[in-house]
């Protein structure tokens, strides 16, 4: 097994450095369009010798590959560069990042435990107005862009009965995230509802519950050491997965609500050319997407023992 | 001693034998060995036919169809014509669902956007199928060095999370090229989608291919001189498509909604194309105030509904290709 997750790790190491290149060569190109030196003054005059300084610190005067390699360079000493406001890239990183990973936990943990009882209720009772219910629920929360959920959920719970606050600002708050992290949740919630119901439902009619029926357990037990346990499989996988897809997709789930961040430092830097702090910000989220969809593997290689490590 | 062959058995030695027709031989028996084989897309529209759900689809698609070629059969008003002393104002004659807050026709605009959102989600899905089916098909068939290039490749580009990388990609071209027209416009949508997006389909190609390439089918049409390309274009591809244009079809509503979250970020389409993303993300400000919800409502419902009905599209012909996931 760590012969495994050893090749598994060199495996990645490609991956992130193209991922590098790629974020990189955008930034490059978004260098050549708008004069990021000038961006940075806004309506003041740039002295020739400020603008040589700053294109020397940036490396705006270096050809891409050149300033790509230096990224590389500093990326593995720990330096991700400064971002335009003078600060450490690594310590804009380390104030945003508490923030989204707390809200796109909560995302996960609202979609997992209510995804899995909604998709377990309906998958036992295949074909009733529940299950009914819930496959209209699910598609239509997969077919409404999450904005309009968050403005209408903004609005419900901000403005009209005012039980949370309708936006996050600077200091954030568990309690004041539970809306956003609903939100954020809401289409991984839909695939969860459907992944759960279609597997129980499989796992219904096999071979191993009419076993465990066959046996004379209960009902209960039938389904909690029987059905769900070998269901759960996939829906664990998904769930990995989607702790990734979560982080890159609260940049929409910030701007509603105000919340500081990595979305949110990512989208401005993205528009500002802030190239250091755009290439660091990718590229965490890149490593956060490697690393869980390696521990999904090995979990699921641990839940599931006809699969082995190869 | 009791008589076995009594017809009352003693208690837990009963048997129950269910007739015939009670069993599922009777769907056996019924079929006719001797008809003629039918292709797998025969088949699959026989099963189509019988879905109520793929009628409800395909309703949707023809109404979304008249809307983008003949929009003002559905509306009189006119997309681009504001008067601010409308703004806001509730429904009237001629306009069901008011006016927005500069005095736009609310119905008006969404019938007219949807011309944008649904070219953005075809053409988009278009690219990204034809380059993954390509990039996939090749991985797969040729295997080898090709594969390993193709599949890293891929690897990278899914790493990189969709909705960021399009931001890149069209707050780059924006400076480039500022005043790019309608076309234009959607051109770069399309082709940040189409750039970031294709892995998907490129994993899902490359692996069909690998079931298919070994199936018996393919050694018999070797076996009658099939060369290694005709295999490939008249035999492989056809039956490693399927799962691809099921896949296909459900992405292209998840490209509108991109086009929606991009341009309620500010970079999908600017705000003089009418389209749902432009529509609904300038009703955010209403929102927090309250007033004249259809604003955002009217393009929203327009815009859920169309990708449900490519959802829905998708699943009907999923059911009805794939005879496993018929039975539930």
């Amino acid at each position: 097994m760590w012969w495994y997750v050893a090749k598994r790790l060199l495996q990645t190491i490609p991956v992130i450095i193209g991922a590098t290149f790629i974020i990189s060569l955008m930034t490059y190109l978004r260098q050549i369009g708008g004069d990021p030196v000038a961006g940075m003054f806004g309506d003041r005059p740039v002295s020739d010798a400020v603008r040589v300084q700053i294109e020397q610190q940036y490396h705006f005067d270096e050809p891409f590959i050149i300033q790509w390699l230096l990224f590389l360079k500093g990326a593995v000493v720990g330096d991700f560069g400064t971002a335009f406001s003078g600060q450490p890239v690594l310590d804009l990183v380390k104030r945003a990042f508490p923030v989204t990973v707390t809200l796109a936990v909560m995302a996960l943990i609202f979609e997992m435990v209510l995804g899995i009882i909604v998709g377990t209720i309906a998958g036992l009772r295949r074909g009733r107005w529940f299950d009914q219910f819930s496959l209209v629920l699910s598609l239509a929360l997969i077919a409404i862009p999450i904005f309009v959920v968050g403005f209408v959920l903004q609005w419900l719970f901000g403005v009209e009965w005012k039980i949370f606050p309708a936006t996050v600002g600077g200091d954030w708050t568990i309690e004041k995230l539970i809306i956003p992290a609903i939100v954020l949740g809401t289409t991984s919630f839909a695939y969860i509802v459907r992944l759960t119901r279609g597997s129980v439902a499989e796992s219904l009619v096999s071979d191993h519950v009419r076993t465990a029926r066959a046996k004379g357990l209960s009902n209960g037990r039938v389904v909690r050491n029987h059905v769900l346990r070998n269901s759960l499989v996939p829906v664990v996988t998904f769930l990995g997965v989607d702790l990734g897809a979560l982080m890159a997709g609260a940049v929409i789930t910030e701007g509603i609500f105000n919340i500081p961040g990595v979305g949110n430092l990512a989208f401005r830097a993205i528009q500002q050319g802030q190239s250091p702090t755009v290439i660091s910000v990718i590229t965490i989220m890149v490593l956060v997407y490697v690393v869980t969809s390696l521990v999904v593997d090995l979990l699921y290689a641990a839940l599931d023992p006809r699969i082995r490590y190869a | 001693m009791p008589d076995i062959s009594s017809s009352t058995p003693l208690p837990g030695q009963e048997r129950f034998v269910a007739s015939v027709s009670d069993t599922p031989l009777r769907e056996v028996d019924a079929v006719d060995t001797s008809a003629p084989p039918e292709s797998q897309w025969k088949e699959a529209w026989k099963h189509l036919r019988s879905n109520p759900l793929f009628w409800v689809a395909s309703l949707v698609m023809v109404v979304l169809a008249v809307m983008i070629a003949v929009p003002s059969l559905f509306t009189s008003a006119d997309p681009q014509y504001a008067n601010l002393s409308d703004s806001l104002g509730p429904a009237r004659d001629g306009h069901p669902f008011g006016f927005n807050k500069q005095g736009y026709d609310v119905w008006a605009r969404t019938v007219y956007g949807a011309r944008a959102s649904v070219t953005v989600g075809l053409l988009a899905t278009l690219i990204v199928a034809l380059l993954g089916i390509i990039t996939g098909a090749v991985a797969g068939f040729f295997g080898g060095w090709l594969d390993t290039i193709v599949s890293r490749f891929s690897d990278i580009v899914f790493s990189i999370p969709l909705l960021l990388a399009c931001i890149s990609v069209i707050s780059a071209v924006n400076n480039l090229w500022p005043d790019r027209g309608y076309w234009g416009s959607i051109m770069v949508v399309v082709l940040a989608l189409g750039a970031f997006a294709w892995p998907q389909i490129t994993r899902q190609m490359r692996g069909a291919i690998l079931e298919v390439k070994n199936l018996e089918f393919v050694d018999a049409a070797t076996a009658i001189g099939a060369s290694r390309f005709t295999n490939l274009r008249r035999h492989i591809v056809p039956n490693a498509l399927a799962p691809v244009i099921v896949t296909s079809t459900i992405s292209l509503g998840v490209f509108i909604v991109s086009e929606a979250s991009l341009s309620f970020l500010g970079l999908g389409l600017p705000s003089t194309v009418v389209s749902w993303g432009n529509d609904i993300s300038q009703a955010q400000v209403l929102v927090r105030s309250g007033d004249n919800l259809d604003v955002l409502f009217v393009p929203a419902t327009a815009l859920a509904v169309t990708v449900l009905g490519f959802i829905l599209l998708g699943e009907a012909v999923r059911e009805a290709i794939d005879p496993k996931a018929r039975k539930s």
